[in-house]
């Protein structure tokens, strides 16, 4: 058994040795300009990938203004700056190509400009404003406000997202991530271009906020264009967000009927703290009860097109179970049967090498890019370390069988389902089954 | 290097002798084996993974009625039992063991297999596609258990109300042929489907000479090459063009403009969806061209259609696209309106519409603008190996390699006049078919039937009078001439006759004084009287017992309708 884990750990160590990663693994680098962080991974290739993070997410904001921060980013990236007005601000981004957009999370928002090599000097210009002199024009807040109530709507049609939402609020109520990060229609017909002034200066200053820069770019020149990119935001004050595990110890069952086809499940369980050994158990973990269910569910059953499991490293993560049925009664039996399985018989050696494999090259897939790179880079830096990112397969590969057998049992210990469909064909004793 | 590329234009020179006077990407390289099978192998080592696709010109484009959404089924059997892994378990036990990423699509004219694993496992990921490729059992058990997940699958589409629009809107664009553009398929045929099918779609299209096997990623082509030519060299070709032994039908043009208004529960908001049979790959490669260049003109946002829309808060969304296809690809105009300013937003839009070929709708730097940014697009599309190899197998399919990598120069050809032909010559004062999504309720809410009326066929809009009556009194008649009057102001080409009729014991007027109360009211609502002929008859009176007379005369006191065919 041992052996397996050696062989898998050599393969994934030739695999960075011979990869054009591998190369550049080291030169991930993290720059302090002037008391604001940088973190810099320089390629060869012809595409620049920059992204401006702003920590913090939902722990930004009350509920009552859930939507906020993203319509402030909408408003930052779409209605112009002082130096372009929204004409030529387009204008110019359409003539070269590029793209500066800026959208909010759970955890982070984040400005990001993506342009080709040759516009970078230029869409960067732009991108400075943006940040620093963004057109907080009443006319255009009231247009993107509008537009962004109508996705929501649109959105809430989308019977995936609707879910989506619904687990969310059920899991995490009354904690951040039961604010809706596209707000309601409610939280932004209240919102004024004030409390969007108020939010950018509450945010925006160099304790809450760091840039990922991934591309062809010139080291020295970039400590310049940071240093004049920042030379007006004040140094504030930022403390980390704390935190918040889960503690579902029994399965409750939320329900919403709506008519269609088919209908709608997702459960939501614990999960462990991003970033330590019990987090890449879990990963593991869910990766292999992602296999399992495509058998049991899908392959031997045909009660699903898509079951899935998968384990989400938010700062408040959680573990999650999906599935779209016409047979709910059956095919929850079986998701709970099989987490049951996991909880009482484990993984086998097999399993957890075959997964390990697996994550290399999902891994690679998602570094294909370098707007992905940066993506994952920002991501893992606002969750606690961007070196988080860049060893993930080393972290993947040190975790041994035994850790990813008992995280399971550790944190599964109940289910919080949220149905969306058909609710006379909902049992509910059989989603209140204890695990 | 200079001798490699010798050997790579002869190669290409012998496969696809189209490419021979085209420059290929540097790391673009192509072969075709003896039996048929082009090989494309692109070099790109940015992450230690290699991509194996294999693409069969097969999908929606080949099915009638009675196949449409096999070749979907066909390709989720392609990931189940075969000679070499005799159960989905067995199968699904290799791709862990693999590490292997995989996935397959069908869309109108593409079924495409996909994996993705590390590059030192490329030989393994080859022989894996072989075994599926070339010797799938079609197991009757696993096809039993398969067929309700592609039903789950189509279940899940129909869970979003949008899709109702789609799918109606294809029905009325393609008509007969609707399952020619229809790659998910008909709910039925999937659930009833037998390995006897499945092997009729083998036996006319999985074929070494209908497919294309493409390698991405961090690989040597010529060693690429040596391995495939020992796993798929001795794949049988079929002998015949399945093209040519079972034609694909051409699309029946659009006749008639058409306004299709569907409601659902669970539409949130109002959208719009516009579509036009646009040009393809076969008939007129130059507009293909040009109806991406303009497509890209009107997504910039300083475009008049993006101004006098979304700036002014008429729409929150609008965009225009067009899908390169053999087979006559679709131009589609989606709109989602803002719900106080639905008709204004409509008026605007068709404003927009009449102006596309005119002199001045675009500036030349939005016209250059489109072309650099299409190129730039490619820049990026490149990025990605895994994604960008199933680009270049879509061009394979739905045009060649040399359409692909001529695009960036072709692009930069066209011109304004170009953009105004394709537009007079698919767009401007053609047939079309627009659909409407709205919320239950909201159809008569905003009183959408004003200006946009669900439209009906001739036979449909038959009407009745009540008895010695010349007034269309009820509201169902009065539907129906909004609709009509709909149906005629948005085919402004068309004229109709009217067959007004009376029966035995009415006044002999009677039908005339019916065809001018209907004259009357389309003359009203702007229809000009020379499009309209009319008839005025009576009614041949059947015998029939007392009872069923006046029956029988409620349905003599009609109106009939009929295009005048020009």
């Amino acid at each position: 058994m041992k052996k397996n884990i050696i062989t898998i750990v050599s393969a994934a160590v030739l695999l960075f040795n011979n990869s054009a990663f591998a190369q550049t693994k080291n030169t991930v680098e993290e720059i302090v300009v002037d008391g604001f962080k940088v973190i810099y991974k320089p390629t060869n290739n012809q595409i620049v990938s920059a992204r401006f993070f702003i920590k913090g997410g939902t722990a930004n904001y009350a509920k009552e203004q859930e939507g906020i921060e993203n319509l402030l980013l909408d408003v930052m990236t779409n209605a112009g700056t002082a130096k372009y007005p929204k004409s030529d601000y387009n204008r110019l981004l359409d003539k070269m190509g590029s793209s500066i957009g800026g959208s909010s999370g759970l955890d982070y928002g984040n400005i990001a400009l993506n342009c080709i090599n040759k516009n970078f000097d230029a869409t960067w210009a732009i991108f400075e404003d943006v940040i620093n002199a963004p057109s907080m024009d009443d006319a255009e807040f009231k247009k993107q406000r509008d537009a962004m109530i109508s996705n929501i709507k649109q959105e809430k049609s989308d019977p995936d997202a609707y879910l989506t939402e619904m687990a969310m609020n059920d899991a995490f109520a009354n904690l951040n991530y039961d604010k809706n990060t596209n707000g309601s229609e409610e939280s932004l017909s209240k919102l004024s271009i004030d409390d969007l002034k108020a939010h950018y200066k509450k945010v925006m200053n160099k304790k809450q906020t760091f840039l990922v820069v991934v591309g062809k770019i010139d080291r020295a020149q970039l400590i310049e264009k940071v240093k004049k990119l920042i030379k007006s935001l004040p140094e504030g004050a930022y403390m980390p967000v704390k935190p918040a595990l889960l503690s579902i110890n029994k399965s409750t069952l939320n329900t919403e009927e709506r008519k269609m086809a088919t209908n709608y499940i997702r459960g939501v369980m614990n999960g462990p703290a991003y970033g330590t050994e019990e987090s890449y158990a879990m990963q593991l973990a869910f990766g292999i009860l992602q296999d399992r269910l495509f058998d049991e569910i899908r392959t031997n059953r045909s009660l699903s097109y898509a079951p899935a499991a998968f384990y989400q490293t938010n700062i408040n993560p959680c573990s999650n179970v999906y599935v779209t049925t016409t047979d709910p009664d059956q095919a929850v039996q079986v998701i709970i049967d099989e987490i049951k399985k996991i909880k009482t018989v484990g993984f086998s050696e097999q399993e957890i090498k075959n997964q390990k494999s697996s994550y290399v090259t999902t891994y690679y897939m998602g570094l294909e890019t370098n707007a992905a790179q940066s993506q994952g880079l920002g991501v893992a830096e606002v969750k606690g370390n961007w070196k988080n990112f860049i060893n993930f397969i080393d972290n993947i590969n040190k975790i041994p069988a035994k850790e990813v057998n008992a995280v399971v049992k550790k944190y599964l210990s109940g289910i919080r389902w949220s149905y969306l469909g058909d609710l006379t064909k909902v049992k509910s004793d059989t989603f209140l089954q204890k695990l | 290097m200079f001798k490699k590329l010798i050997i790579i234009i002869g190669a290409s020179f012998v496969g696809l002798s189209a490419m021979a006077q085209d420059k290929l990407p540097d790391n673009f390289f192509i072969k075709k084996l003896n039996n048929g099978l082009e090989v494309l192998v692109i070099e790109d080592e940015n992450v230690p993974l290699a991509t194996i696709e294999i693409v069969v010109r097969n999908g929606a484009y080949t099915e009638d009625k009675d196949y449409n959404g096999l070749s979907h089924l066909y390709e989720h059997m392609f990931f189940k039992a075969n000679k070499a892994y005799p159960s989905q378990k067995a199968f699904l036990d290799r791709v862990n063991e693999l590490g292997i990423s995989f996935n397959g699509t069908t869309s109108d004219e593409r079924v495409n297999y996909f994996v993705t694993l590390s590059k030192d496992k490329l030989v393994d990921g080859l022989s894996f596609m072989n075994n599926a490729i070339r010797y799938p059992l079609f197991d009757t058990v696993e096809m039993r258990k398969e067929n309700p997940v592609v039903a789950g699958e189509f279940q899940r589409a129909e869970s979003n109300p949008f899709f109702g629009l789609f799918d109606r809107m294809n029905k009325e664009v393609w008509q007969d042929n609707y399952s020619r553009k229809n790659p998910i398929g008909d709910y039925n045929i999937i659930y009833t489907a037998t390995a006897e099918k499945m092997n009729v779609i083998k036996n006319k299209y999985y074929y070494p000479n209908n497919s294309l096997l493409a390698v991405c990623g961090d690989v040597d082509h010529n060693k690429v090459f040596a391995e495939i030519e020992k796993i798929f060299g001795d794949w049988a070709p079929s002998g015949f063009d399945p093209f040519q032994k079972w034609p694909i039908p051409e699309f029946k043009p659009i006749e008639y403009a058409k306004q299709v208004v569907i409601e659902s529960p669970n539409a949130q908001v109002p959208l719009f969806m516009l579509t036009y049979h646009g040009p393809d790959t076969r008939n007129d490669i130059n507009a293909t061209y040009a109806a991406d260049v303009f497509s890209y003109i009107l997504q910039q946002k300083n475009a008049k259609l993006y101004k006098e829309l979304v700036e002014t808060g008429l729409a929150f969304q609008v965009n225009v696209g067009y899908q390169t296809a053999k087979y006559v690809g679709p131009i589609n105009i989606i709109m989602v309106p803002s719900p106080r300013k639905i008709k204004e937003a409509y008026e605007v839009l068709w404003k927009n519409i009449n102006e596309w070929d005119s002199d001045d709708y675009f500036t030349d730097e939005q016209l250059q603008t489109a072309k650099d940014q299409l190129g730039i697009q490619e820049e990026f599309n490149k990025e990605k190996p895994s994604n960008f190899i199933h680009t270049v197998t879509y061009w394979w399919c739905s045009a060649t390699i040399p359409y692909y990598t001529n695009y960036e120069a072709n692009l930069q050809k066209v011109t304004r006049e170009d953009i105004k032909n394709y537009v007079r010559k698919y767009i401007k004062g053609k047939p079309y078919v627009m659909g409407v999504m709205l919320r239950n309720g909201m159809r008569k809410s905003m009183k959408t039937d004003e200006f946009f009326a669900p439209s009906l066929s001739m036979e449909e809009y038959t009407m009745s009078f009540n008895k010695d009556e010349i007034n269309l009194a009820k509201e169902k008649n009065a539907e129906k001439l909004t609709s009509l009057i709909q149906w005629l102001k948005i085919n402004p080409n068309a004229n109709i006759s009217i067959e007004t009729y009376y029966h035995d014991g009415e006044k002999k007027t009677m039908g005339m004084d019916r065809y001018n109360t209907i004259l009357k009211t389309l003359t009203d609502a702007g229809i000009e009287e020379t499009r309209i002929i009319g008839t005025s008859n009576k009614a041949f009176q059947v015998k029939k017992m007392k009872a069923d007379v006046e029956e029988t005369n409620a349905l003599n006191r009609k109106v009939m309708f009929s295009i005048v065919k020009k």
